[in-house]
């Protein structure tokens, strides 16, 4: 085997596996952006790996306070009535999502989950 | 030695070809989704398929629940459920076909669930408040004095004119344990008319799963594990163009005097169910029929609740109960996998 093979044949190897180790990290990868949706609209896209705290004003004098940190999101304060979506707490995953119902707010992390296709609650 | 060489390369090429080809094959399953807030809840709706064939299917899908949502919601002005209850204790009401069809779905559960599932359970929902900032827990007299409104079986169907009346000033009518469920089976058929073959619609939690994967598979839906955040499950159901539908004790309450109370009420009490269930799952073929009997399964108990579903012809039902003990239909067990390792099986 002459050593121009050799490194053809190392070169192929490369790009198969680098094509492969994407093809399976990608779906992970679009985890990252965080959507504030009110009324069904979009409020307010931002990335989840930037340190944020913004405060989304509904309705007047209705507020839901959304703090990214450390690659996690939060509604971490609120003035509806059952304040349900603080105590959802952190989330970090594509397709996770965290609800206000009286406000109508809607924190997403679009994308695919591992293992199911949805979950029914 | 080269010709083997030549062979080994070929071959590589080859494999690299399938990586590169596997890669964009995904890229073009790429589905479209739109979401909205409607029937006082978030929706998702999601369609495979050529990228404009599956946008119009989906503006097609939002468009049919903004439209049973602006007749069937319990505030908007335009609902017809709003005008039946304006003319309470006077007037009948003209509806729509669609309005018609589901109060009238609505009242054969309550006469298959002995009147535990019930359209007429507006005044309690109203009274308790949960979800509004006036939620509180009433005094006896007040629920009693609701109860006395609250009954099915009074509301007058006049068949031909397609109108409905509410006999006595403050009963109230309330879709809302049935109206996702409709509206689920409608945005179905919209889908398959738009010639869609995979698809997911979730209505708050209520999912309706196409047709199949992508791919011919089936589908595969978790059920929310009740004791943990929004996403975790407690297992996972495979099934392909079924309801997957659930009722839980966690998604709608308020907390007073350390206690918690959600909003799916025993109607034999007035008070929310307390029996031990957590949350239930029915699987079925039509949606408003999962909206129904999750919600009535639910306060019926884990005995009665199974003693009612199992005898329902292609319809399965999940339930957990607080000791995280999971109980199910027959048929439920060949589709249902428990992956949380602390919930098991418990037989009746």
């Amino acid at each position: 085997m002459k050593i121009g093979d050799r490194i053809l044949i190392a070169a192929v190897i490369i790009f198969s596996v680098a094509g492969f180790a994407y093809s399976i990290l990608r779906p992970a990868m679009q985890g990252d952006t965080v959507y504030i949706e009110v009324d069904g609209k979009l409020y307010e896209a931002l990335p989840l790996d930037q340190d944020k705290t913004v405060t989304v004003h509904v309705d007047g004098d209705g507020y839901n306070v959304v703090e990214i940190k450390d690659g996690r999101v939060r509604i971490s304060d609120a003035n509806c009535p059952d304040r349900l979506c603080v105590r959802q707490g952190w989330i970090n995953e594509a397709g996770e999502n965290i609800i206000c119902l009286p406000h109508r707010v809607v924190v997403r992390i679009p994308g695919r989950m591992k293992n199911v296709d949805q979950v029914t609650y | 030695m080269r010709q083997k060489n030549t062979v080994l390369l070929v071959l590589l090429l080859l494999i690299m070809a399938l990586v590169v080809q596997g890669c964009t094959g995904a890229a073009k399953e790429e589905p479209v989704t739109k979401n909205g807030f409607m029937l006082d809840t978030n929706i998702e709706v999601t369609a495979y398929g050529e990228k404009t064939k599956a946008e119009k299917a989906v503006d097609d899908a939002l468009a049919c629940i903004r439209d049973i949502d602006n007749k069937m919601s319990p505030e908007l002005p335009s609902s017809y459920v709003v005008k039946i209850n304006e003319a309470a204790g006077k007037d009948y009401v003209k509806v729509d076909d669609e309005t018609f069809y589901v109060i009238k779905e609505g009242i054969k559960y309550g006469d298959l669930t002995g009147g535990m599932f019930d359209i007429t359970v507006g005044p309690l929902v109203r009274l308790w408040g949960i979800g509004t900032d006036h939620a509180r827990v009433p005094a006896r007299e007040e629920i009693d004095e609701v109860l006395r409104l609250i009954d099915y079986r009074r509301v007058n169907i006049n068949e031909s004119n397609k109108e409905v009346k509410l006999p006595q000033a403050g009963m109230r009518m309330d879709l809302g344990g049935i109206a996702k469920g409709y509206a689920a089976d409608a945005v179905k058929e919209i889908l398959n008319k738009d010639d869609i073959k995979s698809a997911l619609i979730n209505l708050g939690g209520n999912i309706y799963a196409v047709g199949s994967k992508p791919d011919g598979s089936e589908w595969r839906i978790g059920i929310q594990d009740p004791f943990n955040s929004r996403g975790d499950y407690i297992g996972i159901v495979r099934v392909k163009d079924k309801s997957v539908v659930t009722s839980g004790n966690y998604e709608r309450y308020f907390e007073a005097n350390g206690k918690r109370y959600h909003h799916i009420f025993d109607l034999s009490t007035g008070y929310p169910s307390e029996n031990g269930i957590v949350s239930t799952t029915i699987i079925s073929d039509r949606s408003i029929d999962g909206d129904a009997l999750s919600t009535s399964v639910f306060v019926l108990g884990v005995d009665k609740g199974l003693k009612l579903v199992e005898p329902l012809d292609g319809v399965e039902a999940v339930i957990i109960t607080s000791d995280k003990k999971v109980y199910t239909t027959s048929g439920a067990k060949s589709i249902l996998e428990i992956t949380n390792k602390e919930y098991t099986y418990e037989n009746r």
